[in-house]
């Protein structure tokens, strides 16, 4: 055989050997692609898509949950509301309990007011050495964090020693005695509970009057406590229904 | 092609190969192993979410747990201190709350505060309002009536109890602005009421009743039938005139309960 034939059928062979190495490139890689990628791909797909509508249906069970746990909101806020309020009502008498108690025996008090975290008083002592007293025991209430006394008398005192309160005769006209108006801050402000959402058809009415009376609040001789001491628990303490057993005296009055 | 040389042969063959094996990598695997990817994490995401359940089904009954418990505390306080107005039902609520307003609460704070013999009442006559006219005006979830001030003469004793005895009437009371004046025996407590009233009911099921458009004479003629009890309000003219035909409609359309033609709670 020619050189050349054998040649060309070298090159022939080649070419044969060449193509099908690329056909069997081509075809590997689509035998891979077609005979386990999309199957798995597939597969997959239907697995995710199973462990999707399980998903979805825990999900609706959270959503229900949910919407189940935001049912209960409004009904705490509403039975909070109700225990601010009863906790309210019983708040103030404690706090006017607590500064008869820790009144000095010998102050006498006109009035008493509570607004916010402000309480007002106007007392009546009989001296300067009293003034003290009473500061002091007015200071150890525990509903009290800071105590304001002002109206002391300068010298001379031209008032001291008529003045009962204003508007009013002395208590005592043998007494040099001086009105004092009392401030003190509290612990636990005042604060009317609101509805919950702030909601509420308003029905208004009502009369007003009620601060009508203010000019006796201010005029008046005095409160006259019953003396002895005053009784319970602290109000700092905070417990809404614990009030103190109550006071002894008559009227608010306290300790040595 | 016999001009080509075996190495040059090879060449072309191992370029060719490269090319569509590169191709076919980048134009088909790849993309169908990235999708796998894919696949694969939201199968195990959406699996572990799905293994939740078990977990969100006793979440689940601890908040139906829960919420039954936060009715039955509410429903403490509803029976003791709220009236029973159903807001689910447009008509009779509205009766409900006229009923409360005019002829309930009012003598009842009355009478609970002079039934406190231990004070003296200085100050202490309660006013409510007139309920709404409209009765698609009565369907608010908490009413807040302000019937009035109270000024009370006692022992220091015996009026913080007086204020503290609010806390047991039977409506929800507030107490507010508390002073004491004077001095005892004879102190002078001064304060405050406002009632809430909670109402119960779902009141987007309650029907819208129709008001007559211009109509005044005949809501004028209801509202006075209403209030005033005594037949004016079957007799009214104005309630003939303008309000009949409305309120004919809404009783059929609404389902307003039995006996709603006869006058709000018994105008006899």
């Amino acid at each position: 055989m020619p050189a050349y034939i054998a040649e060309q059928r070298k090159t022939k062979a080649a070419v044969v050997g060449t193509v099908a190495g690329v056909v069997a490139v081509i075809g590997g890689l689509l035998g891979y692609q077609f005979g386990y990628l999309v199957p798995s791909v597939n597969t997959m797909i239907e697995e995710a898509n199973a462990a999707d509508s399980d998903a979805k249906a825990v999900e609706a069970i959270e959503a229900e949950t949910t919407s189940t746990l935001a049912l209960i909101k409004p009904l705490q806020d509403k039975v909070n509301f109700v225990k601010s309020v009863q906790f309210h009502n019983v708040l103030v008498p404690q706090i006017y309990r607590n500064v008869a108690k820790y009144t000095y025996r010998k102050v006498e008090y006109s009035s008493m007011a509570v607004n916010g975290d402000s309480l007002s008083i106007n007392a009546y002592v009989q001296n300067l050495s009293d003034v003290g007293k009473f500061y002091l025991t007015l200071f150890a209430n525990p509903d009290v964090k800071s105590v304001s006394i002002s109206a002391l008398p300068g010298w001379p005192n031209a008032s001291s020693q008529t003045v009962g309160l204003p508007g009013e005769a002395p208590l005592d006209p043998n007494a040099n005695g001086f009105p004092l108006q009392v401030s003190a801050n509290l612990v636990l402000p005042v604060i009317a509970p609101a509805p919950p959402g702030g909601g509420g058809a308003a029905a208004g009415g009502g009369f007003g009057g009620m601060m009508g009376g203010s000019g006796s609040m201010m005029g008046g001789p005095g409160m006259r406590g019953g003396g002895g001491p005053m009784m319970g628990a602290p109000m700092a303490g905070g417990g809404g229904g614990g009030a103190a057993a109550g006071s002894k005296g008559s009227g608010p009055q306290a300790v040595d | 092609m016999s001009k080509l040389t075996r190495p040059q042969i090879f060449i072309i063959g191992g370029v060719t190969a490269l090319v569509f094996g590169l191709g076919g990598y980048f134009g088909l695997i790849d993309p169908a192993l990235k999708q796998l990817d894919t696949e694969r994490t939201r199968r195990d995401t959406r699996r572990t979410k799905a293994e939740e359940r078990s977990t969100a089904e006793r979440k689940k009954k601890d908040a139906n747990k829960q919420v039954a418990q936060a009715k039955a505390d509410w429903n403490v306080y509803e029976r003791r201190y709220m009236p029973d107005i159903d807001v689910s039902n447009t008509y009779s609520a509205w009766q409900d709350l006229i009923n409360e307003q005019v002829r309930v609460l009012g003598p009842k704070m009355q009478k609970f505060l002079d039934s406190d013999k231990s004070v003296t009442k200085l100050q202490g006559s309660f006013a409510l309002p007139a309920a709404p006219s409209d009765p698609n005006a009565s369907l608010n979830e908490l009413y807040v009536f302000t019937p009035g001030g109270v000024q009370v003469q006692g022992t220091f004793k015996n009026i913080l109890s007086h204020v503290e005895r609010w806390n047991r009437f039977d409506r929800l009371v507030l107490v507010s602005g508390l002073t004491l004046s004077g001095n005892s025996p004879n102190l002078v407590g001064q304060y405050n009421l406002q009632v809430f009233e909670y109402t119960h009911g779902d009141r987007t099921k309650a029907v819208a009743i129709p008001q007559a458009s211009g109509g005044a004479g005949g809501a004028g003629g209801f509202g006075g039938g209403m209030m005033g009890g005594s037949g004016s309000m079957m007799g009214g003219a104005g309630m003939r005139g303008g309000g009949g035909p409305q309120m004919g409609a809404a009783m059929s359309g609404g389902g307003a309960p039995a006996g709603g033609g006869n006058g709000v709670k018994g105008g006899d």
